[in-house]
């Protein structure tokens, strides 16, 4: 009966340690999720107020991108996007949805997926609003996730 | 007497400069040793999306859809489809007779993480399906795809793709 009660002991004492790291890991999880999410808020926050520099900030030198398009880089990008609201007054508001996200192992890559829809301030005759696929991959470099690509489509829809 | 001695000492010095020369010499120059360089994490995640790809074009549904983490994410045009979702899709067409002939990627970029178990892929992808519609065979689409690499296995952990309308 003693062999028993120190069997279950060793083991119990051996699991502790076990418990401890994947609660570590699960904690350290949400926390980086938290991190991604309020990145990409900033990101909408700052796409939806048309303020070009907060925007742009978030996304990497180097980044790839795939949009109706075709495959931009952050220069093309930041020239189309300062032009369409220095001539349209940009964007009345942003908003997302249905949100996911998951981080990589090691915890310094993350892709977020989510729905966006924008409103836009003067459409012409274009739709006055616009909902997009959106699936931006983020890197934790020196402590700040920042997008190194983004693949985004428009959702087709009476609206558009 | 002396030369004897001489011719003698002669006799065995060369003896045993042969033996020298012979056992131990000046020892050949090693080798190089041509060192294979360690695959990066762009190699593996290269090696990875050209396995996927073969297997996405010749229809061999287990090893392509493998390739999807069972808990990941994908957009599709208009909607979120899931991995099990794929896999009955796929298995239906492939089932049915449709499928693949050719499947090939081309405008290849990838980002890999620093801590080198999480890399974005993005890819044109050029099909050609087996289908009665000639104006459906050729089809061209941009393609992102997130992989992780979890106990030493990378997998999809995000997938986003859409049509080119105008490509073909």
């Amino acid at each position: 009966m003693r062999k028993v009660v120190r069997l279950v002991l060793a083991l119990a004492v051996m699991a502790l340690p076990v418990n401890g790291v994947a609660g570590a890991i699960a904690q350290d999880s949400a926390a980086l999720e938290a991190e991604v999410a309020e990145t990409v808020a900033e990101l909408t926050a700052t796409y939806g107020v048309n303020d070009i520099e907060g925007y742009f900030a978030h996304y990497e030198p180097d980044m790839t991108f795939w949009g109706p398009m075709g495959r931009w880089d952050k220069a093309t990008y930041l020239a189309y996007w300062t032009e369409y609201i220095e001539s349209t007054g940009g964007l009345s508001s942003a908003e997302n949805s249905d949100m996911q996200i998951a981080v990589a192992p090691g915890g310094d890559l993350a892709v977020a997926s989510y729905l966006l829809r924008v409103t836009r301030t003067n459409p012409g005759d274009g739709a006055s609003a616009a909902t997009y696929q959106m699936s931006p991959t983020l890197m934790k470099r020196n402590g700040s996730w920042t997008v190194v690509h983004l693949h985004f489509q428009t959702v087709p829809g009476p609206e558009e | 007497m002396r030369q004897v001695l001489r011719g003698r000492n002669l006799h065995w010095l060369i003896v045993a400069a042969c033996f020298v020369a012979a056992c131990g010499g000046p020892e050949p120059a090693p080798e190089p040793v041509v060192e294979e360089p360690m695959p990066t994490v762009e190699d593996e995640v290269r090696e990875r999306m050209a396995e996927f790809v073969h297997a996405y074009g010749s229809n061999d549904v287990e090893g392509y859809i493998g390739a999807f983490a069972a808990d990941g994410t994908q957009w599709w045009p208009g909607r979120r489809q899931t991995r099990d979702g794929y896999h009955e899709l796929w298995s239906g067409v492939v089932a049915g007779g449709g499928g693949l002939t050719e499947a090939n990627i081309s405008d290849l970029q990838i980002h890999t993480s620093p801590a080198g178990d999480g890399a974005v892929a993005s890819y044109l992808l050029k099909v050609k399906r087996i289908t009665d519609d000639p104006e459906s065979v050729d089809a061209t689409y941009q393609m992102s795809a997130t992989w992780f690499k979890r106990d030493g296995v990378w997998s999809i952990a995000h997938f986003h793709y859409n049509p080119v309308p105008d490509a073909n």
